[in-house]
């Protein structure tokens, strides 16, 4: 008992570094919106994630990506077929237990950073950790290790409207590391950010990848995607895995 | 089949397997080591004073219907009591301190009230002024009264006479405006002094006093020494010639009627029961109960009456007040909750279950709601300073209200912040993060 409990603490201790393994898979899942005409959005479909995997889905605007990626993320639920994370059926979750898992398994990252105002870097940074009942010292603590691993360690203090678009994309990707998350979703990242500011965040990502976190990153962008070892392509609901021998050694 | 059944009806309905779901839940996710989201309290109050304070301009608007609220009912309280105070006041002074002790059996007995019994009185603690006071002959009547001894052909005025002691001038709070009252050596000398009331004056013709005019009553002369202007307390004097009772006393001879004499007290505010008791037995110790006391009626219960019915109209504008700051705090707060979807969003995707965006929602509400209970009082505070201070009342408010209505505000907050914390939980993220 005293064996099997250290044994669960063990592997929920973050990182997971490199443990082989399937981390999230999609069994037969499919999305449909109910309506007078029902929209497909999502074809059946089965994919596996492993840990520690860089992977880009890349499909045009209106092909389900999002879709994809809500339902990776538990922010949605397939119609048909299974989600298992970590092994778990995600049916079988209640809406707070979706909740509970998405905060500890998922980071997100969207386009549109999504940054509360009035709040200065650090405090959107630990905006996460409110709900997980820990002390307040302790949330500064771990929001400010986050921030300086994407090296705004010196803009604590900043106030979103006085960081530019790299930096309010890195706050948000210190956010989500914040929660010492497994996965990290991520939703055109790079779709208001200039070139320059597109590669260092991407630099990034695959640094947070290759310390073990599962990065999967949606985009429409032909030239990030050719960056990153397994791409996933998506359209009109149909994904379809890009066979690696087509695709230039990236990276 | 049964089974499989029971999974979709379980599926189907989230609300009502949500215990054996929520246990499946939590089972699931502990073997995987997740533990289910937490909001302290102390950290739900944080995040509330954090949206409140960074957005102050949003929280003043917010409570500005609350402030109203508050503020109307806090200064109408206030100022009617503050009102309600100086009127009774006012009332006190002019009335609710004159007690009046007369004999019970003055039909029996020759008069004995005299000037004597002032002393005692006067010696009785909350008595301001003591002092005997009647209107000579029974009420009404008048006397035939002249500028020379009565003859043929010479005008004659019909006035009434009063005898009234230097202490009865005093607490019927006489002033002449020309010449001066007489003292007790006067009355005690039995001079033939006079007062006329203003009215009288002016009938008799007489407008000063410089050159000592006399004036007749019957056959009796009076020297004139003081037209009274003024008696707050017992006005009727101004009608009439008024004389010391020594000289009263050769008047009642002279047409064979005295009077229904009187002692007039005045007291100090609030006393006027006590004399009443009191006074009896300090005029004739032997036979109290033949004095009679004439007492005000209790102010306290007459402001009690008064202030009864104020109260229930008092306590439904507030409510109404309260209502119209319920409204716009519901208002504004579910504006905010659409505004915000996009935090809303966020929020539930880094782990805030739908009760604790709830939880976020109605405890802005609420703070919203106190802060805008507190700037009301402060407001309806200051609104009653600045009326009393103009009015120059007492202001009277009830300490417990600076208490009770920055309360009432945080309880409208959260009776506002229900229903859009309701809608609130039911935002789904996907919806609010998409761009």
């Amino acid at each position: 008992m005293w064996r099997r409990a250290r044994g669960a603490d063990g592997s929920s201790d973050g990182a997971a570094a490199g443990e082989p393994g399937c981390e999230m898979e999609l069994i037969d899942a499919s999305v449909t919106y109910p309506g007078a005409v029902p929209v497909r959005a999502l074809r059946p479909v089965s994919v596996r994630f492993a840990g520690g995997e860089m992977v880009a889905v890349v499909g045009r605007s209106g092909s389900g990506k999002s879709t994809l990626l809500n339902v990776l993320g538990l922010l949605d639920r397939p119609t048909r077929g299974r989600y298992l994370v970590r092994g778990v059926d995600t049916s079988l979750l209640g809406e707070s237990g979706m909740t509970s898992l998405r905060a500890r398994e998922f980071g997100f990252v969207f386009q549109s950073f999504h940054m509360l105002a009035d709040r200065t870097a650090a405090e959107n940074t630990e905006l996460g950790l409110l709900y997980r009942a820990m002390g307040a010292w302790e949330r500064r603590a771990a929001a400010c290790d986050a921030l300086e691993r994407v090296g705004l360690g010196h803009r604590l203090g900043a106030l979103p409207g006085t960081l530019s678009g790299g930096e309010s994309q890195r706050v948000a990707i210190a956010r989500a590391l914040a929660q010492r998350p497994r996965v990290l979703l991520c939703d055109e990242p790079t779709g208001n950010l200039d070139r320059r500011n597109a590669d260092v965040v991407i630099d990034l990502l695959a640094g947070l990848a290759s310390e073990g976190l599962t990065v999967v990153v949606v985009t429409h962008d032909t030239q990030i995607a050719d960056a990153i070892p397994r791409c996933l392509d998506i359209d009109d609901g149909v994904v379809t895995e890009r066979a690696a021998a087509g695709r230039e050694a990236g990276s | 089949m049964s089974r499989r059944a029971g999974r979709r009806r379980q599926r189907r309905r989230a609300a009502g397997g949500w215990l054996s779901r929520r246990r499946t839940s939590v089972a699931a996710l502990a073997q995987i080591g997740v533990p289910p989201s937490r909001l302290t309290f102390r950290d739900a109050a944080r995040e509330a004073l954090l949206a409140v304070t960074r957005a102050p301009l949003r929280t003043v608007l917010t409570s500005m219907g609350t402030v109203l609220a508050v503020g109307t009912a806090i200064a109408t309280i206030g100022l009617s009591n503050s009102a309600a105070g100086a009127v009774s006041g006012t009332f006190d002074a002019l009335r609710a301190t004159i007690v009046t002790f007369s004999n019970n059996n003055r039909f029996l007995k020759p008069p004995d009230l005299t000037d004597k019994a002032e002393q005692p009185l006067d010696r009785l603690n909350g008595v301001i002024s003591a002092g005997l006071i009647w209107s000579l002959g029974n009420p009404g009547r008048l006397y035939q009264i002249g500028r020379t001894v009565p003859q043929p052909g010479q005008p004659q005025i019909g006035l009434p006479v009063i005898a009234a002691s230097a202490g009865g001038l005093a607490t019927a709070g006489a002033r002449v405006y020309t010449g001066r009252l007489y003292d007790p050596g006067m009355d005690h000398r039995g001079d033939h002094v006079a007062l006329l009331g203003a009215t009288a004056a002016r009938q008799l013709g007489i407008t000063g006093v410089g050159e000592s005019p006399v004036i007749f009553i019957g056959q009796l002369p009076f020297t004139v020494i003081g037209i009274v202007d003024r008696a707050p307390l017992d006005p009727g004097i101004l009608l009439g010639v008024i004389v010391p009772p020594g000289a009263a006393a050769a008047v009642a001879s002279s047409f064979g009627a005295d009077g229904f004499r009187q002692i007039m007290v005045r007291t100090a505010p609030g006393a006027a029961q006590l004399i009443g008791r009191q006074g009896r037995f300090a005029i004739d110790p032997l036979h109290p109960s033949e004095i009679s006391a004439s007492v005000p009626t209790d102010p306290s219960r007459l402001r009690q009456s008064v202030n009864s019915s104020l109260t229930s109209l008092l306590l439904a504008i507030a409510l109404i007040a309260l209502g119209v700051g319920v409204i716009a705090i519901a208002n504004t707060t579910l504006l905010s909750v659409i505004q915000r979807r996009a935090e809303i969003g966020l929020r539930r995707s880094v782990g805030a279950a739908p009760r604790h965006i709830a939880v976020m929602v109605v405890s802005e509400a609420v703070l919203t709601g106190a802060i805008g209970g507190l700037m009301g009082t402060s407001v309806g505070v200051l609104v009653i300073s600045a009326v009393c201070a103009s009015h120059g009342w007492a202001p009277v408010l009830d300490l417990r209200l600076l208490v009770a209505a920055p309360a009432a505000g945080a309880a409208a907050g959260l009776l506002a912040g229900l229903y859009p914390a309701w809608r609130a939980s039911r935002v789904s993220p996907i919806s609010a993060l998409q761009r």
